[in-house]
């Protein structure tokens, strides 16, 4: 995970001055680093474990803990990226489908009689974002690991139900 | 050519009307109002169209046909246009809510009531619905504090359904602000994709991941899709 830990000019140069259109292969680069980054980072976290709930668990930890250690990246992908029109969309999107298909494959350890919404991941992934931004835009909010247990409990009762979800409430954060 | 004096004119010009030129005699509170209406409506238009990022000063005052010093008598900075745009966009929002909530007797219902007509309403008008969804996000954070302050108001309607849930002890405190932070961002990405006419067809799904939490998967799922 050596990218992220390198400093970019270009964060610091679009959180002074906002986006602006001559940037655009900037901030795609810087993009496409940090969301390579991100990625490889819940990959490793996550590889070890078995099931679908202990990897969510372990996704979710690293991501608070990502947003908390390496703010000013953070911010460019929840916040400064907003400002990045179309080019950020399309950014945002991408990203979110490529999380989506990773939180779907809860899926796959589901009964066949439960019914879960198409949209879930797309709503797991909303319930992240909108505290993720306001950690990011404000710092006011609490640090994000603290706030993991209650973002797992939304998220795993969205696919395997309140008391699945409340488990995750009673679990120790580690 | 004048314009009359409104004691000639029985028919002063309509609120939101481009006033007319010159000595027109109308009251100086209702031009006051009128042009600053008139900027919230070229601000909310653009953001339908360009997004916060788009809407320069000038861009907002040639869609309301004022000048840069009318706009300066009102706001500052485009900023304070997003956040006068943003309260009106909840203070028109608000009534809507109410009705369709106060509609329905039972509490899934009134949640199932109330989504539809948001997501109704932003359907017929993405412009507001892009206002009250994405721009606080992007126009930064005095922009981001009445949107929390107008999804914090939600929050007893929602926390209402804690009296109907066997495990209401143990539901987490800020529960309420997650369902309703994640409904935003649910709606927001649709309005950015510009998809705000199938808004509507998101209610069954949207409806049963907010009770979900408080009935438990089946029973939100019958409310959500309960044929009304």
């Amino acid at each position: 995970m050596a990218r992220l830990s390198d400093r970019d000019e270009y964060l610091e140069v679009i959180a002074r001055e906002g986006y602006l259109p001559r940037d655009a292969d900037r901030f795609a680069a810087t993009w496409d680093s940090l969301e390579e980054a991100f990625l490889e980072r819940l990959f490793e976290a996550t590889v070890p474990f078995g099931n679908w709930r202990q990897r969510f668990r372990a996704a979710a930890m690293e991501t608070a803990r990502l947003v908390e250690a390496h703010r000013r990246e953070a911010r460019f992908l929840s916040v400064d990226a907003l400002a990045a029109g179309e080019l950020g969309r399309m950014r945002r999107a991408r990203l979110g489908q490529r999380l989506a298909r990773l939180l779907d494959s809860a899926r796959d350890e589901l009964d066949d009689s439960v019914v879960v919404p198409e949209a879930t991941a797309g709503w797991v992934l909303g319930i992240f974002f909108d505290r993720i931004y306001r950690r990011c835009a404000a710092g006011t909010d609490p640090d994000l690991p603290s706030q993991v247990p209650e973002l797992l409990f939304l998220a795993v009762s969205a696919y395997f139900g309140t008391r699945a979800g409340l488990e995750e409430l009673a679990r120790p954060l580690r | 050519m004048q314009s009359p004096p409104p004691a000639d004119n029985p028919h002063p010009p309509d609120e939101l009307a481009q006033l007319p030129h010159g000595r027109h005699g109308l009251p100086p509170e209702f031009v006051d109002r009128n042009q600053r209406e008139r900027l919230i409506v070229a601000f909310t238009r653009l953001v339908g169209e360009v997004g916060y990022s788009g809407a320069t000063i000038t861009a907002i005052i040639e869609g309301a046909s004022v000048s840069s010093r009318t706009f300066y008598k009102f706001f500052e900075t485009v900023e304070d246009c997003c956040v006068a745009a943003f309260e009106k966009a909840v203070e028109d929002l608000r009534p809507l809510l109410a009705t369709a909530w106060e509609g329905e007797g039972e509490w899934p219902l009134r949640v199932r009531a109330t989504i539809a007509v948001l997501l109704e309403d932003f359907a017929e008008l993405p412009e507001v619905g892009r206002l009250l969804t994405v721009e606080p996000f992007v126009a930064g954070p005095r922009a981001a504090t009445p949107h929390k302050a107008a999804l914090e108001e939600m929050v007893p309607f929602l926390r209402e359904g804690r009296e109907l849930s066997t495990a209401s002890e143990t539901l987490p405190p800020t529960m309420e602000r997650g369902l309703l932070g994640a409904l935003n961002a649910r709606v927001g990405r649709q309005l950015l994709a510009g998809e705000a006419a199938s808004l509507p067809e998101l209610l069954p799904d949207l409806t049963q991941f907010v009770l979900t939490p408080y009935l438990g998967p089946a029973s939100a799922r019958e409310a959500a899709f309960v044929q009304t």
